[in-house]
């Protein structure tokens, strides 16, 4: 399976766009136009929570499957591997031993086949 | 792969008078504030230009993806919709929400950056990485909007800026690389795409020191299972939505209480 090269170039031609475009909202805007008070506040939370978002249901998705058993489930590993990264990496406060430890616990419990 | 983006802090005159020239040793301070940090990201880029090649790119593509587009959540959330030949703009859409952390990063990275010529903000603005951004803080995710820079020149501080994100850069490419030319003898593997959902969970730990912090992620993980087959990745928008309420009524919960505590900030960062 492989994707066009039209398709693909004018994908990665678009994301380019969309980076660049996002990681430079505020540069380009006056000052008075920068959040402030609340919304600053409550702004910073979105990119935890969107990181969140992308990665919960995959971890929890032996889980979440239809008619999925709890045995199964847990050989699955997915999920306490996401735990153990996520704990790790907020007692190290730094994200490597976090990841380090999560691989481990996968590649302990289920594999990487 | 660091060259051409060095000359555009380095040549500019200031306005506020200050030494010309670029600032090298703030730049290798910023560099040695990412310390072992860099080690993740090239493990992160390794397995995205794995998931890149699997995901049914070519080694080209894979490769303009990982060196041009520059960004992990981006690329791995388009993936799929690609791997599907999905409408270019639901990609787009999707990038654009995925990547919507940035949008906030760019406020605090403006601020940081005024009075510099806007060719070079948007070069900076361009290079922010979470890594970086949290290393140029002094690695602390929680309060690390809340440091203060103090009277560092703001040249320095762009140099010092240029330095961490350089670096992951640098780490990013190399590990994307490497992960495009071996794609081929690792299986393809669902599990092994999972490392890439790990490295992604390793950058959230560290953020969940505050309160507000925490049940921002509580309620957006909620949302985002309850909300997982949504057309348009709605429940993740909805998720992020989620959190943001969720992170606003903790404060204001513990507002209303004076004795409770103030959000911490992230322990057992080495300190840099």
């Amino acid at each position: 399976m492989t994707v066009s090269d039209g398709y693909a170039w004018a994908a990665i031609g678009g994301l380019v766009v969309v980076v660049f475009v996002t990681r430079n909202v505020f540069m380009a805007l006056p000052r008075r136009f920068q959040p402030s008070g609340t919304l600053e506040r409550a702004l910073r939370v979105a990119p935890l929570a969107a990181l969140v978002a992308l990665t919960v249901p995959a971890a929890a998705e032996a889980w979440l499957a239809p008619g999925a058993g709890w045995l199964e489930a847990w050989h699955d590993g997915r999920l306490p591997a996401a735990v153990v990264t996520v704990a790790v990496a907020r007692a190290a406060g730094t994200p490597f031993p976090g990841l380090a430890a999560g691989i481990a616990v996968l590649l302990a419990i289920g594999g990487l086949g | 792969m660091e060259a051409p983006l060095k000359p555009q802090a380095s040549t500019t005159a200031r306005p506020d008078g200050a030494e010309q020239g670029f600032a090298w040793d703030a730049f290798a301070s910023g560099s040695q504030a990412i310390g072992s940090t860099v080690a993740g990201t090239f493990c992160w880029g390794l397995v995205t230009g794995v998931a890149m090649v699997k995901g049914g790119l070519t080694s080209s593509q894979a490769l303009g993806m990982v060196v041009l587009v520059y960004s992990g959540t981006a690329q791995l959330a388009a993936l799929p919709l690609m791997s599907a030949g999905a409408a270019l703009t639901a990609i787009w859409v999707t990038a654009l929400l995925a990547n919507l952390r940035f949008v906030v990063y760019s406020a605090v990275v403006a601020t940081e950056f005024r009075g510099l010529p806007l060719a070079q903000r948007l070069a900076l603005g361009w290079m922010t990485t979470d890594t970086g951004l949290a290393a140029y803080y002094g690695r602390s995710a929680g309060g690390a909007w809340e440091a203060s820079t103090g009277d560092e020149p703001v040249r320095r501080r762009a140099a010092r800026f240029l330095g961490t994100n350089v670096t992951v850069y640098a780490g990013w490419s190399i590990g994307s690389i490497i992960g495009v030319a071996l794609a081929g003898l690792i299986p393809d593997s669902p599990r092994i795409a999972f490392v890439g959902v790990l490295a992604i969970m390793a950058l959230i730990g560290p953020m969940l020191a505050a309160r507000p912090a925490l049940a921002a992620a509580l309620a957006a993980g909620i949302v985002a299972i309850v909300g997982r087959g949504w057309p348009w990745r709605m429940g993740m928008f909805a998720a992020i939505a989620a959190g943001i309420v969720a992170a606003v009524a903790m404060a204001a919960v513990a507002a209303r209480r004076p004795t409770a505590p103030s959000a911490p900030s992230v322990p057992g960062g080495p300190p840099r």
